[in-house]
Protein backbone atom coordinates (compact mmCIF):
# COMPACT_ATOMS: atom_id res chain seq x y z
CA UNK A 1 0.00 0.00 0.00
CA UNK A 2 0.99 3.45 -0.88
CA UNK A 3 2.35 6.08 2.07
CA UNK A 4 -0.48 8.71 2.12
CA UNK A 5 0.70 12.46 3.32
CA UNK A 6 -1.63 14.42 4.60
CA UNK A 7 -0.38 17.70 5.07
CA UNK A 8 -3.33 21.58 6.10
CA UNK A 9 -3.28 23.75 2.89
CA UNK A 10 -2.41 27.31 3.91
CA UNK A 11 -2.80 29.19 0.90
CA UNK A 12 -1.02 32.55 0.10
CA UNK A 13 -4.48 34.28 -0.83
CA UNK A 14 -5.64 33.75 2.72
CA UNK A 15 -2.81 35.69 3.94
CA UNK A 16 -3.50 38.61 1.17
CA UNK A 17 -7.52 38.42 2.11
CA UNK A 18 -6.89 39.18 5.25
CA UNK A 19 -4.83 42.24 5.32
CA UNK A 20 -7.01 45.23 6.11
CA UNK A 21 -9.11 47.11 3.45
CA UNK A 22 -11.24 45.53 0.82
CA UNK A 23 -15.05 45.37 -0.05
CA UNK A 24 -17.86 43.93 1.18
CA UNK A 25 -19.19 41.19 -0.88
CA UNK A 26 -22.62 42.45 -1.59
CA UNK A 27 -20.73 45.28 -3.20
CA UNK A 28 -18.05 42.84 -4.58
CA UNK A 29 -21.19 41.17 -6.45
CA UNK A 30 -22.99 43.94 -7.51
CA UNK A 31 -20.09 45.69 -9.03
CA UNK A 32 -19.44 42.51 -10.96
CA UNK A 33 -22.70 42.07 -12.01
CA UNK A 34 -22.36 45.77 -13.49
CA UNK A 35 -19.08 44.60 -14.82
CA UNK A 36 -21.64 41.70 -17.04
CA UNK A 37 -24.18 44.16 -17.72
CA UNK A 38 -21.62 46.04 -20.05
CA UNK A 39 -20.68 42.75 -21.77
CA UNK A 40 -24.77 41.48 -22.57
CA UNK A 41 -24.87 43.16 -26.41
CA UNK A 42 -21.22 41.81 -27.13
CA UNK A 43 -22.01 38.42 -25.76
CA UNK A 44 -25.53 37.89 -27.40
CA UNK A 45 -23.69 39.17 -30.72
CA UNK A 46 -21.21 36.40 -30.27
CA UNK A 47 -23.94 34.06 -29.76
CA UNK A 48 -25.34 35.29 -32.82
CA UNK A 49 -22.62 34.42 -34.67
CA UNK A 50 -22.10 30.70 -33.07
CA UNK A 51 -25.74 30.15 -34.39
CA UNK A 52 -25.07 31.09 -37.72
CA UNK A 53 -21.65 28.99 -37.91
CA UNK A 54 -23.58 25.97 -35.94
CA UNK A 55 -26.38 26.07 -39.02
CA UNK A 56 -23.61 26.25 -41.74
CA UNK A 57 -21.85 22.98 -40.07
CA UNK A 58 -24.85 20.70 -39.41
CA UNK A 59 -26.16 21.39 -43.17
CA UNK A 60 -24.98 19.11 -44.43
CA UNK A 61 -23.91 17.75 -41.23
CA UNK A 62 -21.03 15.56 -41.02
CA UNK A 63 -18.89 13.69 -38.46
CA UNK A 64 -15.77 15.55 -39.16
CA UNK A 65 -17.75 18.66 -38.09
CA UNK A 66 -18.25 17.35 -34.50
CA UNK A 67 -15.60 18.66 -32.34
CA UNK A 68 -16.41 21.58 -34.02
CA UNK A 69 -19.95 21.67 -33.49
CA UNK A 70 -18.91 20.97 -30.04
CA UNK A 71 -16.82 23.72 -29.20
CA UNK A 72 -19.73 26.40 -30.81
CA UNK A 73 -22.25 24.94 -28.34
CA UNK A 74 -19.80 24.65 -25.44
CA UNK A 75 -19.28 28.77 -26.36
CA UNK A 76 -23.10 29.38 -26.12
CA UNK A 77 -23.31 28.12 -22.84
CA UNK A 78 -20.40 30.30 -21.44
CA UNK A 79 -22.41 33.13 -23.10
CA UNK A 80 -25.76 32.53 -22.44
CA UNK A 81 -25.29 34.31 -18.58
CA UNK A 82 -26.48 37.47 -21.55
CA UNK A 83 -29.87 35.70 -22.32
CA UNK A 84 -32.61 36.80 -20.49
CA UNK A 85 -33.67 33.31 -20.46
CA UNK A 86 -31.87 29.96 -19.65
CA UNK A 87 -33.52 28.00 -22.06
CA UNK A 88 -30.66 28.65 -24.42
CA UNK A 89 -28.38 27.07 -21.83
CA UNK A 90 -30.08 24.35 -21.48
CA UNK A 91 -30.27 23.65 -25.42
CA UNK A 92 -26.93 24.35 -25.72
CA UNK A 93 -26.16 22.01 -22.92
CA UNK A 94 -28.43 19.35 -24.51
CA UNK A 95 -26.60 19.88 -27.78
CA UNK A 96 -23.32 18.88 -26.10
CA UNK A 97 -24.38 15.83 -24.72
CA UNK A 98 -26.05 14.88 -28.06
CA UNK A 99 -22.90 15.37 -29.78
CA UNK A 100 -21.11 13.61 -27.03
CA UNK A 101 -23.00 10.65 -26.69
CA UNK A 102 -25.12 9.84 -29.55
CA UNK A 103 -23.78 7.25 -32.58
CA UNK A 104 -22.09 9.79 -34.94
CA UNK A 105 -22.95 8.41 -38.08
CA UNK A 106 -27.02 7.45 -36.95
CA UNK A 107 -30.05 9.35 -39.15
CA UNK A 108 -31.45 10.16 -35.54
CA UNK A 109 -28.76 12.53 -34.74
CA UNK A 110 -28.08 14.09 -37.69
CA UNK A 111 -31.85 15.19 -37.30
CA UNK A 112 -31.29 15.69 -34.00
CA UNK A 113 -28.30 18.59 -33.97
CA UNK A 114 -31.04 20.35 -36.62
CA UNK A 115 -33.64 20.52 -34.25
CA UNK A 116 -31.49 21.68 -31.54
CA UNK A 117 -29.92 24.69 -33.73
CA UNK A 118 -33.22 25.68 -34.72
CA UNK A 119 -34.64 25.73 -31.40
CA UNK A 120 -31.52 27.12 -30.18
CA UNK A 121 -32.11 30.04 -32.75
CA UNK A 122 -35.60 30.23 -31.94
CA UNK A 123 -34.94 31.00 -28.02
CA UNK A 124 -31.83 33.55 -28.45
CA UNK A 125 -32.61 36.84 -27.17
CA UNK A 126 -36.09 36.12 -26.74
CA UNK A 127 -38.02 37.03 -22.65
CA UNK A 128 -40.12 34.41 -21.22
CA UNK A 129 -43.12 35.78 -21.78
CA UNK A 130 -42.23 35.49 -25.87
CA UNK A 131 -41.91 32.01 -25.93
CA UNK A 132 -42.68 28.36 -24.43
CA UNK A 133 -39.72 27.32 -23.51
CA UNK A 134 -40.94 24.36 -21.14
CA UNK A 135 -42.31 22.71 -24.66
CA UNK A 136 -38.79 23.24 -26.42
CA UNK A 137 -36.52 21.90 -24.00
CA UNK A 138 -39.08 18.83 -23.36
CA UNK A 139 -38.81 18.38 -27.07
CA UNK A 140 -35.26 18.14 -26.98
CA UNK A 141 -35.03 15.96 -23.71
CA UNK A 142 -36.95 13.44 -25.52
CA UNK A 143 -34.89 13.68 -28.28
CA UNK A 144 -31.55 13.15 -26.24
CA UNK A 145 -33.39 10.23 -24.86
CA UNK A 146 -33.87 8.28 -27.34
CA UNK A 147 -30.32 8.90 -29.15
CA UNK A 148 -29.19 7.80 -25.74
CA UNK A 149 -31.18 4.66 -26.29
CA UNK A 150 -29.72 3.69 -29.72
CA UNK A 151 -26.25 4.73 -28.35
CA UNK A 152 -27.04 2.27 -25.40
CA UNK A 153 -28.51 -0.83 -27.86
CA UNK A 154 -25.66 -0.80 -30.42
CA UNK A 155 -22.86 -0.73 -27.30
CA UNK A 156 -24.98 -3.81 -25.91
CA UNK B 1 -21.35 34.08 2.57
CA UNK B 2 -22.83 37.01 4.24
CA UNK B 3 -23.29 40.72 2.53
CA UNK B 4 -20.81 41.98 4.98
CA UNK B 5 -18.40 39.55 4.57
CA UNK B 6 -15.53 41.68 3.79
CA UNK B 7 -13.38 40.42 1.33
CA UNK B 8 -9.60 41.99 0.16
CA UNK B 9 -8.09 40.41 -3.31
CA UNK B 10 -6.25 43.49 -4.17
CA UNK B 11 -2.91 42.16 -3.57
CA UNK B 12 -3.55 38.78 -5.38
CA UNK B 13 -2.37 37.59 -8.72
CA UNK B 14 -4.54 34.95 -10.45
CA UNK B 15 -4.22 32.86 -13.82
CA UNK B 16 -7.19 32.94 -16.21
CA UNK B 17 -6.21 30.00 -18.50
CA UNK B 18 -9.39 29.71 -21.70
CA UNK B 19 -9.16 29.61 -25.57
CA UNK B 20 -11.51 31.76 -25.78
CA UNK B 21 -10.75 35.73 -25.88
CA UNK B 22 -14.81 36.43 -24.35
CA UNK B 23 -14.35 33.70 -21.92
CA UNK B 24 -11.56 35.41 -20.62
CA UNK B 25 -13.21 38.71 -20.59
CA UNK B 26 -16.00 37.52 -18.47
CA UNK B 27 -14.13 35.96 -15.93
CA UNK B 28 -11.62 38.90 -15.77
CA UNK B 29 -14.43 41.46 -15.43
CA UNK B 30 -16.10 39.21 -12.73
CA UNK B 31 -12.40 39.59 -10.83
CA UNK B 32 -12.62 43.03 -11.72
CA UNK B 33 -15.55 43.65 -9.57
CA UNK B 34 -14.39 41.33 -7.07
CA UNK B 35 -11.22 43.99 -6.91
CA UNK B 36 -8.79 41.39 -7.86
CA UNK B 37 -6.96 43.36 -10.92
CA UNK B 38 -3.75 41.60 -11.66
CA UNK B 39 -4.59 39.13 -13.44
CA UNK B 40 -2.22 37.15 -16.54
CA UNK B 41 -4.13 35.34 -19.13
CA UNK B 42 -2.99 32.82 -21.09
CA UNK B 43 -5.03 31.06 -24.21
CA UNK B 44 -3.09 27.43 -23.89
CA UNK B 45 -2.13 24.95 -21.23
CA UNK B 46 1.29 25.37 -22.87
CA UNK B 47 1.85 28.46 -21.95
CA UNK B 48 -0.20 28.31 -18.32
CA UNK B 49 2.72 26.21 -17.56
CA UNK B 50 5.26 28.38 -18.72
CA UNK B 51 3.75 31.26 -16.51
CA UNK B 52 3.72 29.61 -13.30
CA UNK B 53 6.99 27.88 -13.77
CA UNK B 54 7.97 31.37 -14.10
CA UNK B 55 5.93 33.47 -11.31
CA UNK B 56 3.75 31.69 -9.00
CA UNK B 57 0.12 32.82 -8.92
CA UNK B 58 -2.45 33.02 -5.77
CA UNK B 59 -5.28 31.68 -7.69
CA UNK B 60 -6.10 29.50 -11.14
CA UNK B 61 -9.23 29.43 -12.87
CA UNK B 62 -8.39 26.89 -15.85
CA UNK B 63 -11.15 26.22 -18.60
CA UNK B 64 -11.42 22.51 -18.89
CA UNK B 65 -11.53 22.42 -22.47
CA UNK B 66 -8.35 24.91 -23.01
CA UNK B 67 -5.93 23.57 -26.18
CA UNK B 68 -2.71 21.86 -26.20
CA UNK B 69 -2.68 20.36 -22.67
CA UNK B 70 -6.54 20.76 -20.93
CA UNK B 71 -7.43 21.96 -17.89
CA UNK B 72 -7.60 18.02 -16.06
CA UNK B 73 -4.11 17.61 -17.28
CA UNK B 74 -2.60 21.11 -16.33
CA UNK B 75 -3.95 21.18 -12.95
CA UNK B 76 -2.72 17.50 -12.29
CA UNK B 77 1.14 19.01 -13.83
CA UNK B 78 0.62 21.65 -10.69
CA UNK B 79 -0.20 19.27 -8.23
CA UNK B 80 3.04 17.28 -9.01
CA UNK B 81 5.19 19.95 -8.74
CA UNK B 82 8.43 19.87 -6.62
CA UNK B 83 7.54 23.28 -4.92
CA UNK B 84 5.05 23.30 -2.47
CA UNK B 85 3.84 26.67 -3.11
CA UNK B 86 3.14 25.99 -6.42
CA UNK B 87 1.85 22.29 -5.86
CA UNK B 88 -0.80 23.86 -3.38
CA UNK B 89 -1.93 26.53 -5.59
CA UNK B 90 -5.78 26.43 -5.62
CA UNK B 91 -7.01 25.73 -8.85
CA UNK B 92 -10.44 26.34 -9.88
CA UNK B 93 -11.45 24.32 -13.27
CA UNK B 94 -14.24 25.86 -15.05
CA UNK B 95 -16.41 23.99 -17.38
CA UNK B 96 -19.28 24.66 -19.68
CA UNK B 97 -20.24 20.90 -20.47
CA UNK B 98 -18.10 18.16 -19.09
CA UNK B 99 -18.57 15.04 -21.23
CA UNK B 100 -19.32 11.49 -19.42
CA UNK B 101 -15.97 10.43 -20.30
CA UNK B 102 -13.85 13.49 -18.42
CA UNK B 103 -16.57 12.73 -14.88
CA UNK B 104 -13.73 10.71 -13.13
CA UNK B 105 -11.03 12.84 -13.97
CA UNK B 106 -12.19 16.06 -13.09
CA UNK B 107 -12.67 14.34 -10.02
CA UNK B 108 -9.04 13.13 -9.86
CA UNK B 109 -7.65 15.32 -11.17
CA UNK B 110 -7.05 17.22 -7.97
CA UNK B 111 -8.67 20.89 -8.64
CA UNK B 112 -9.72 22.77 -5.52
CA UNK B 113 -13.18 23.25 -6.87
CA UNK B 114 -15.29 23.03 -10.67
CA UNK B 115 -17.31 25.57 -11.72
CA UNK B 116 -20.27 25.06 -14.49
CA UNK B 117 -20.54 28.04 -17.07
CA UNK B 118 -21.89 29.94 -17.17
CA UNK B 119 -20.18 31.53 -14.66
CA UNK B 120 -22.46 33.33 -11.44
CA UNK B 121 -20.29 36.16 -9.68
CA UNK B 122 -22.30 34.79 -6.43
CA UNK B 123 -20.64 31.06 -6.93
CA UNK B 124 -17.57 32.32 -8.03
CA UNK B 125 -16.97 34.65 -5.07
CA UNK B 126 -18.30 31.42 -2.76
CA UNK B 127 -15.66 29.51 -4.52
CA UNK B 128 -12.87 31.85 -3.84
CA UNK B 129 -13.89 31.92 -0.55
CA UNK B 130 -13.65 28.91 0.21
CA UNK B 131 -10.63 28.18 -1.31
CA UNK B 132 -8.90 30.89 0.70
CA UNK B 133 -10.36 30.08 4.15
CA UNK B 134 -11.06 26.71 4.41
CA UNK B 135 -8.85 24.11 6.49
CA UNK B 136 -9.05 21.75 3.84
CA UNK B 137 -6.23 18.98 3.59
CA UNK B 138 -3.97 18.32 1.25
CA UNK B 139 -3.46 14.50 -0.04
CA UNK B 140 -0.40 13.60 -1.85
CA UNK B 141 0.20 9.71 -2.18
CA UNK B 142 1.04 7.46 -5.44
CA UNK B 143 -2.29 7.98 -7.48
CA UNK B 144 -3.40 11.19 -6.31
CA UNK B 145 -2.14 14.73 -5.32
CA UNK B 146 -4.62 17.60 -4.31
CA UNK B 147 -7.10 19.18 -1.81
CA UNK B 148 -8.96 15.70 -0.18
CA UNK B 149 -11.91 14.86 -2.13
CA UNK B 150 -13.12 13.21 1.33
CA UNK B 151 -15.07 15.99 2.66
CA UNK B 152 -18.45 14.60 1.98
CA UNK B 153 -19.28 13.55 5.38
CA UNK B 154 -16.63 15.65 7.03
CA UNK B 155 -19.57 18.36 7.27
CA UNK B 156 -19.53 21.34 6.18
CA UNK B 157 -16.42 24.06 6.34
CA UNK B 158 -16.23 25.74 9.22
CA UNK B 159 -17.74 29.07 7.49
CA UNK B 160 -19.90 27.53 5.91
CA UNK B 161 -22.25 25.50 8.63
CA UNK B 162 -25.15 25.43 6.76
CA UNK B 163 -23.24 22.99 4.16
CA UNK B 164 -22.96 23.37 0.34
CA UNK B 165 -25.78 20.75 -0.53
CA UNK B 166 -28.97 19.91 0.23
CA UNK B 167 -27.70 15.93 1.80
CA UNK B 168 -24.26 17.30 3.15
CA UNK B 169 -24.15 15.43 6.56
CA UNK B 170 -23.63 16.92 9.95
CA UNK B 171 -20.01 16.71 11.12
CA UNK B 172 -20.94 14.26 14.03
CA UNK B 173 -21.72 10.77 11.42
CA UNK B 174 -18.60 10.62 10.49
CA UNK B 175 -17.05 10.54 13.84
CA UNK B 176 -16.80 7.22 16.31
CA UNK B 177 -20.13 6.68 18.58
CA UNK B 178 -18.32 4.17 20.81
CA UNK B 179 -14.72 2.82 21.67
CA UNK B 180 -13.33 0.16 19.02
CA UNK B 181 -14.59 -2.88 19.29
CA UNK B 182 -12.24 -5.75 20.85
CA UNK B 183 -10.50 -8.48 19.08
CA UNK B 184 -12.76 -10.58 20.80
CA UNK B 185 -15.68 -8.74 19.77
CA UNK B 186 -14.15 -8.46 16.76
CA UNK B 187 -14.01 -12.94 16.18
CA UNK B 188 -17.61 -13.11 17.25
CA UNK B 189 -18.82 -11.23 14.68
CA UNK B 190 -17.06 -13.10 12.00
CA UNK B 191 -16.57 -16.88 13.26
CA UNK B 192 -19.86 -18.95 13.04
CA UNK B 193 -21.05 -20.23 16.32
CA UNK B 194 -22.57 -23.55 17.27
CA UNK B 195 -26.11 -23.12 18.75
CA UNK B 196 -28.21 -25.32 20.36
CA UNK B 197 -31.11 -26.61 18.23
Amino acid sequence: MSEVKRTRMKPRLAELMKQPGGIYAADALERAEQALETMREPLLGSISEALVELERLSNPFSVQAIPTLYRLSSDIINFSLAEQINGVERAARSLCELLDEALPNDPTTRAGVTVHVASLKLLHRRVDAEIDQRSILEGLGRILAKARETAKAEAA
Amino acid sequence: MLPSTLINLEKARALIADSNGQAQDILASVLAGFGLRNVVRVNTGREAQEELRARPVDLIFTDAQIKDVDGYDLIAWLRRQNSETLRQTPAILVSAHTPLRDVARARDCGASFMVAKPLSPQVLLERILWVARSDRAFIECDVYVGPDRRWRNAGPPVEHPDGRRRDDQAAEIGQAADDNLSQTELDQLVKPQRTAA
